[in-house]
């Protein structure tokens, strides 16, 4: 059994997460279609962003984001060893099993170093986010910021770092899959991730720059069949900010692929995101049991 | 014979090789005929290359988008991956731009012993890992039903245009790549086995007009 979400987001300055520099000009990561330039929120900053929630909440993980600078590598992680203390380089934490974390059932793991069979040791996860797109193009907008240079020039003077940066004010869309028989292996790491998606710091989100992407719609369906999922509504998607969110081409797109049990709630809705998220999660966890007990 | 649409949010079939600290990962520009085998057999859930039978593919409409996701890549090495004593960077990662297509949509075509299993797949019947995907694993399915072919697919065929691994295998140490070169065409070419089916292309008209 499997649980598909489409959630379309309140809107949001999306300015964090970014491609590559241009110059002094931080850009935002795009994709172009047939309705221009879109604003991408990748997968791997959403799911970042989720297991950064889960650490918050209390989720057991084998990768944590540290403040010990004993403990955490260049990039701000820790890994957990099996007797609880936490080291810098995931070769020297490699699980013995997907299960043994809420992070490793959910999202799987790769330890980039050679095992026994010379190969790199991972496990695929259960839990797929896509990118998410803007549902509006973008276009073109930026702001100026001013920075300082970390160091003094020769004369004493610090020297100021002007800089700009892409910003686009967007609802984004995405999905999420999730495969309920093998994740129920661990049970209580869904709901974890399920709450997160309440509130997201995708995409860094430092001081300058905070913003939370959260749902103002989500739609959801359980289905039997990999791949069915169908909730997915492409990069297409033309919702303003301005205006509630319209669910017209969710319907046309369910009506196209012949989905007829899905469920919606959020803003405008006689069921909030809140209750909706609650609700999967007893549903799951019943799916859940109920693949444990036959197998 | 089973006649699939299938949809995927995003894909990027990566072209062997190592990309260097801000290079591209350049992709194929639809999934190699290994990969579509292994989407079939991730399916029905069944292990990497058990699929029997043949298959044919290719596009129903071009990708909707197409992009460059900044990505950090964790670069296998002997000696794993040790965070540097100083300095931003961690040694074996490394900042790549993946070239991704958006949207796609595929028609895949099965024949054989396996259309059986791809039934009983889209039934919700089989017992399978992890979530379905064409590409990377998250190139998520988002969707798949049985469909008749469509007039304006572009079925993948021998020719000059493009390069695209036919099958990964096993080497001395390592995983290797053959590849095949192909072409878009308006008449399916068959993979698989029997041996020699080469030239046995089907008549996409009589699909329609006989209900297959």
């Amino acid at each position: 059994m499997y649980l598909t979400i489409g959630i379309i987001t309140n809107p949001v300055l999306a300015n964090n997460n970014r491609g590559e520099n241009e110059g002094n000009l931080q850009t935002l990561q795009k994709v172009t279609t047939r309705e221009g330039s879109k604003v991408i929120l990748t997968g791997n900053s959403i799911r970042y962003a989720a297991r950064d929630s889960m650490q918050a909440a209390g989720a057991h993980l084998w990768r944590e984001i540290l403040d010990e600078p004993e403990e955490k590598n260049n990039a701000g992680y820790g890994y957990a060893t099996k007797s609880g203390k936490r080291v810098p380089a995931m070769a020297d934490a490699i699980p013995d099993s997907a299960t043994d974390y809420d992070d490793t059932i959910l999202f799987g793991y790769m330890v980039a170093k050679k095992g026994n069979n010379n190969e790199a040791t991972k496990q695929r996860g259960n839990v797929e986010v896509s990118n998410a797109i803007s549902t509006t193009p973008y276009s073109g907008g930026t702001s100026f910021r001013q920075g300082l240079k970390a160091s003094a020039s020769p004369n004493g003077t610090v020297d100021l770092a002007p800089y700009s940066q892409e910003d686009h004010f967007t609802r984004f869309q995405y999905t999420v899959t999730a495969n309920l028989g093998t994740i129920s292996k661990r049970p209580g790491a869904l709901p974890y991730f399920l709450r997160s998606l309440l509130s997201l710091r995708v995409g860094g989100s430092h001081a300058a720059n905070a913003n939370e992407v959260t749902p103002a719609v989500v739609f959801w369906r359980f289905h039997k069949a990999p791949g069915r999922g169908g909730l997915y509504l492409g990069a297409g998607l033309d919702i303003r900010t301005n205006v509630p969110v319209d669910l017209a081409p969710l319907a046309a797109h369910c009506k196209n692929l012949g989905i007829t049990d899905y469920q919606v709630a959020g803003v405008g809705q006689a069921k909030s995101v809140a209750e909706a998220i609650e609700e999967m999660i007893t549903r799951a966890n019943e799916e859940m049991a109920r693949f444990v007990s036959k197998s | 014979m089973k006649s699939l649409r299938v949809l995927a949010s995003s894909g990027h079939y990566k072209n062997p090789g190592q990309v260097g600290q801000s290079e591209v990962q350049t992709s194929a520009p639809i999934a190699p005929p290994a990969c579509v085998q292994g989407c079939l057999e991730s399916l029905v859930g069944e292990p990497w290359r058990s699929f029997r039978g043949q298959f044919a593919y290719g596009y129903d409409e071009e990708p909707r988008g197409h992009g460059f996701l900044v990505r950090q890549a964790h670069v296998l090495s002997s000696s794993g991956v040790k965070p540097k004593a100083t300095g931003a960077m961690m040694e074996g990662i490394r900042t790549v731009k993946v070239e991704t297509y958006f949207d796609l949509s595929y028609r895949i075509a099965v024949k054989g012993p396996w259309e059986q299993k791809v039934a009983d797949a889209l039934a919700g019947n089989v017992s399978r890992f992890g979530v379905l995907s064409l590409g990377e694993s998250s190139d998520v399915v988002t969707w798949i039903d049985e469909a008749p072919p469509t007039q304006n697919t572009r079925w993948i065929v021998p020719g000059n245009r493009m390069a695209l691994i036919i099958e990964s295998g096993r080497g001395f140490d390592r995983i290797t790549a053959r590849y095949g070169t192909f072409d878009f065409g308006p008449r399916p070419h068959w993979f698989g086995e029997p041996e020699g089916v080469d030239d046995d292309f089907l008549d996409v008209l009589d699909l329609f007009s006989e209900g297959k």
